[in-house]
């Protein structure tokens, strides 16, 4: 069983989220821990570790290895369109590849990443618009390379007007993936 | 509170008939002793000016050879009553002078006084009528003693120049014409009153003098230039660590004829306490009925010192190094004091030669209320979603000084300051994350009084700068609930300014306000960015002088 099916109960809590400036991640600092691994967060692959950030006592998701991934199944829901606002803090290392990548409708397909540049803690922020994302928004971070990266927070909120001129982001037939989950290149495009 | 009050005095001497007075004459003595505590506009009630006027008239009727019934003496006295008394004495001393008898004036003020004018409550004498009040009088010698601030100008109305030091010499001046005045303040000075001695400093040092401690040829009388040495070192030793600052008694005298002027004569006295030879040290008598300082002395080894007294019970105390004597006498007659039979005991608490400064220490209690600082440390905390809604830093300082100089504290302030609490609003419990800050700083504190009357006296500003340690301590509230705290030592810096009420001589309660800056850069995060506790603050204080 997928650790991401765990998060049902979070899910169904969130439905109706997403609305005008509403959250529409859980546990966007990453404080909630379940044992060795995040407790709203599933582990796609590899290993995470609970490290320090700028406090002890203020954890964030260190990636550790070469090949790793969490994700959370938002409950956007709607049948028209959505913007949304991505904020993280992290600090990754110059030879860590670290990306977000947005599934619509969890069905494997990912209709786009982003790359998170190297970063020391500062803020970054992406804005992305989904088209009728039916069937919840799958959220997925991963990180590959040598190089570390700790993400303390990552915090998705819905803000309709962030997202003017951007074009939206509609969902890729599941039966015909474009590309397969985890290879989707810079830019959106398949490899 | 009290204020340092002004004094001064001016003695002159006029000798007309060309010869000082020796034993046998017959001389007719008068005095008029006035004393006024009242204040005018812009000025303070003297404590003790009236207090003086008694005492100054108990040394003439004991030691100077006048007879109670011509000594008048006049408490708060008004201009109106001074110029009839004055014309009284005129007509009695211009008929003594007709009967072929020799007259002693003297005359004494203690009060306030301005640069051209006595302060007689509300009303003024100016000192130009005073003078020509006092020589149209035909006595064969006249002494007037003014203790006023400013006083020295009463010379400089007849325009004669006061005397440059203490090493001036009658007797040099003798053959000379003109003016002799003797000033407890120069005619731009202060003088001031001591509330150890509950005296003026001069009028203090003045009657120790006549009392015997003055008698520098120990010939068993004082005169007018023995009076005036030792009442130039004693009032200026104990004005010279004032706040107000060195009071220098000046004497300008114009007689004609040879020979020394006798104001006192200590050996006459029916009772006398005798310091030994042997003893040396800071020397005071006081007397045990009424509590008061009869005589205050640094006696040198050597020779003996006769002080008069009136017939009672004294206590005499001796500071030899960090010893202190303790001796009850008895004077009826001389009484020799023996050290030997006198209780001794440690110093436990400094005294000062005259007083010293009234009130050297002070403590402070005083609020703040600031913005924090803002830099990386705390914009880290913004970025991660931590937000501070108060802003505002409120801390308590306790701050202890004492004076080093007339305008110049030394002292420690002990600072506590809480941040509000930076909070971050979660899925479960919020984060919250707080520090407080304890500073403890050497401070150096330096006070101007913003002027030398009235409210301006009472309002000084003030500088302060410290450096010291300081312990902060955080602590960081997690998601679940659990608390995490570290503490932090570094150095500490503080800069302060504003104005001080209660002027830091009269002591007493007071208060502060004004700007306070705190800097200690000691909260560090795991990123290595370092918050500097403290920030600018507004301070207001209560205070007390002791």
């Amino acid at each position: 069983m997928k650790i991401r099916y765990l998060l049902v109960p979070v899910i169904v809590s969130q439905l109706g989220a997403g609305e005008c400036g509403g959250p529409i991640l859980d546990d966007s600092g990453f404080d909630l821990w379940c044992g060795d691994t995040l407790c709203a967060w599933g582990l796609e692959r590899g290993q995470i570790a609970r490290v320090p950030t700028w406090h002890d006592g203020d954890a964030g998701v260190g990636f550790i290895g070469t090949d790793v991934a969490i994700d959370q199944l938002s409950s956007i829901s709607s049948f028209g369109e959505t913007c949304v606002e991505i904020s993280m803090i992290a600090d990754i290392a110059t030879d860590a590849e670290v990306d977000v990548n947005i599934d619509l409708g969890d069905d494997g397909v990912v209709e786009r990443m982003e790359h998170i540049p190297t970063a020391s803690w500062q803020p970054l922020a992406y804005t992305f618009l989904i088209s009728n994302p039916t069937g919840g928004v799958r959220f997925e971070v991963s990180k590959r390379g040598n190089g570390a990266a700790v993400l303390a927070q990552l915090k998705g909120v819905s803000n309709p007007g962030a997202c003017t001129g951007l074009t939206p982001i509609t969902q890729l037939p599941a039966a015909a993936p474009a590309c397969p989950r985890g290879t989707l290149g810079p830019g959106g495009t398949c490899p | 509170m009290k204020a340092s009050i002004t004094l001064a005095l001016a003695l002159a001497l006029t000798l007309a008939t060309g010869s000082a007075h020796a034993d046998g004459d017959p001389i007719a003595t008068y005095a008029l002793v006035l004393g006024s505590n009242s204040g005018g506009q812009g000025q303070v009630d003297l404590h003790f000016a009236e207090d003086d006027a008694r005492r100054v008239a108990q040394v003439l009727t004991e030691l100077g050879g006048y007879a109670p019934r011509t000594v008048d003496v006049l408490p708060h006295p008004t201009p109106q009553l001074v110029r009839e008394r004055l014309a009284a004495l005129s007509t009695t001393i211009s008929a003594e002078v007709a009967a072929g008898k020799q007259v002693q004036l003297f005359f004494y003020y203690s009060g306030h006084a301005r640069a051209t004018a006595l302060d007689l409550g509300n009303d003024q004498l100016p000192l130009a009528e005073l003078r020509q009040r006092l020589f149209a009088i035909p006595a064969t010698l006249t002494v007037v003693v003014l203790d006023a601030c400013q006083s020295g100008a009463f010379s400089r109305v007849k325009g004669a120049t006061p005397a440059a030091d203490f090493s001036f010499s009658s007797k040099q001046h003798l053959d000379a014409s003109g003016i002799a005045v003797l000033a407890s303040s120069s005619g731009s000075e202060l003088s001031q009153e001591s509330e150890q001695l509950r005296s003026s400093y001069f009028t203090h040092h003045l009657l120790v003098g006549l009392r015997g401690a003055g008698d520098a040829n120990h010939d068993g009388q004082v005169s007018i230039d023995e009076a005036y040495r030792y009442a130039y070192h004693q009032t200026l030793i104990a004005t010279a660590e004032t706040a107000v600052g060195g009071q220098h008694v000046s004497l300008e005298v114009d007689l004609k004829g040879h020979g020394e002027v006798p104001l006192s004569y200590p050996r006459k006295a029916t009772a006398a306490i005798e310091l030994p030879p042997a003893l040396e040290g800071q020397t005071l008598v006081e007397d045990r009925r009424s509590h008061t300082v009869v005589a205050e002395t640094y006696k040198a080894k050597g020779t003996a010192v006769r002080i008069a007294v009136a017939p009672g019970d004294y206590t005499l105390v001796v500071r030899q190094g960090d010893r202190l004597s303790r001796c009850d006498v008895a004077a009826s007659a001389t009484s020799v004091v023996d050290l030997a039979r006198c209780s001794t005991e440690a110093v436990v608490v400094a005294t000062r030669k005259g007083g010293g400064f009234e009130h050297p220490l002070r403590v402070e209690l005083a609020l703040a209320a600031g913005g924090e600082r803002d830099d990386d440390y705390t914009r880290t905390l913004t970025n991660f979603g931590y937000s501070n809604a108060q802003e505002a830093t409120t801390g308590v300082t306790l701050t202890g000084l004492r004076r080093i100089h007339p305008y110049v504290w030394i002292g420690a302030t002990g600072a506590f300051a809480g941040a509000a609490a930076w909070r971050r609003e979660g899925e479960n419990h919020p984060q919250s994350f707080e520090w407080a800050t304890s500073e403890l700083f050497a401070v150096a504190h330096g006070e101007l009084p913003l002027g030398s009357e009235g409210f301006a006296s009472r309002l000084a500003g003030y500088v302060r700068v410290g450096l010291g340690l300081g312990v902060a301590s955080t602590r960081f509230v997690d998601a679940m609930g659990t608390a995490t705290d570290e503490r932090f030592l570094g150095a500490a810096a503080l800069v302060a300014a504003g104005f001080h009420t209660g002027y830091a001589e009269t002591g007493g309660f007071g208060m502060s306000f004004g700007y306070q800056g705190e800097y200690a850069p000691i909260i560090s995060n795991n990123l290595d960015q370092t918050h500097a506790s403290g920030g600018h603050r507004l301070v207001v204080g209560v205070s007390y002088g002791f």
